[in-house]
């Protein structure tokens, strides 16, 4: 099990690195939601700043959690 | 005779191929959505309907720590640890299963409207059931690929269903990230 991990973060990266960076993502997106739900509760008519945090959770996902950069080859984790 | 090197270099190339057919798959599903997120406001540009706040916020706090989980399990099976992997898919799965009990079991029969009694009605069970279509095929796809792992199917190196099911999984979590503030907060509750 340590020698596959060690193996790995040989090619990858670190697996409490990508691991922090899941939490972090995570708490990120927790936070723009909250926001969001505090936007839409106090002012109806701003549409625009929930555009705005919508877009950049949805940049967070796809960068992050989807790893687009695969698709491109450019990803160090390209593992499959 | 075929060398480790050949067998590893060819699942690669798959793997590949696969991948950019994953995404052409994604990105021609989003227009579906897109479609969908677009009539919404045609229809009712400054208006939404009457919904619950919490329930809304409940569920896409469920959706989004489904999605976390599901990267967990991803990053796990990387790594080879598959018991971590394991563990990190069935709570993304549980998680999938309680999205759908808030949206269908609570939302629904709780909402202000019936199916088809108007057209703000008829967009909210659409945009809702489509999605929750895509929840539900996102939840049997990842317990095909938890049984698979359990059997032993999936390496370290060679996991790319995982991969094509986490895409979908956090596809899916990305869509939602649209639809709870285009129903829940934008526009005039009426």
């Amino acid at each position: 099990m340590e020698e596959k991990i060690e193996a790995a973060e040989k090619m990858n990266g670190g697996y409490k690195e990508n691991k922090n960076i899941g939490v972090a993502v995570f708490l990120v997106l927790i936070a723009l939601t909250v926001g969001e739900f505090f936007i839409g509760s106090i002012a109806v008519d701003w549409s625009w700043p929930l555009w705005g945090i919508a877009l950049l959770k949805a940049a967070l996902i796809i960068y992050y959690f989807m790893h687009v950069t695969r698709v491109f080859g450019m990803s160090k984790e390209d593992h499959s | 005779m075929t060398t480790q090197v050949e067998v590893q270099s060819d699942y690669k190339f798959k793997s590949d191929s696969n991948r950019l057919g994953l995404w052409l798959f994604i990105i021609s599903d989003a227009f579906v959505f897109g479609g969908l997120l677009v009539s919404r406001f045609y229809l009712f540009a400054g208006e939404r309907p009457e919904l619950n706040q919490w329930l809304g916020f409940f569920v896409t706090f469920v959706l989004l720590t489904s999605s976390f989980f599901m990267y967990r399990a991803e990053t796990d099976m990387t790594y080879g640890n598959v018991k971590g992997f394991t563990r990190n898919i069935l709570v993304t799965i549980v998680l999938g299963v309680l999205f759908l009990i808030g949206v269908v079991g609570l939302e629904w029969p709780t909402a202000p409207f019936s199916v088809g009694e108007n057209a703000m009605s008829s967009i909210f069970f659409t945009m809702t059931g489509m999605h929750a279509l895509h929840v539900l095929s996102g939840v049997i796809f990842l317990f095909i690929v938890y049984r698979k792992a359990k059997k032993g199917m999936y390496t370290q190196e060679q996991h790319f269903p995982i991969e094509a099911a986490a895409v979908y999984w956090h596809f899916v979590d990305v869509v939602w990230v649209f639809f709870y503030p285009a129903l829940y907060l934008m526009g005039r509750a009426v």
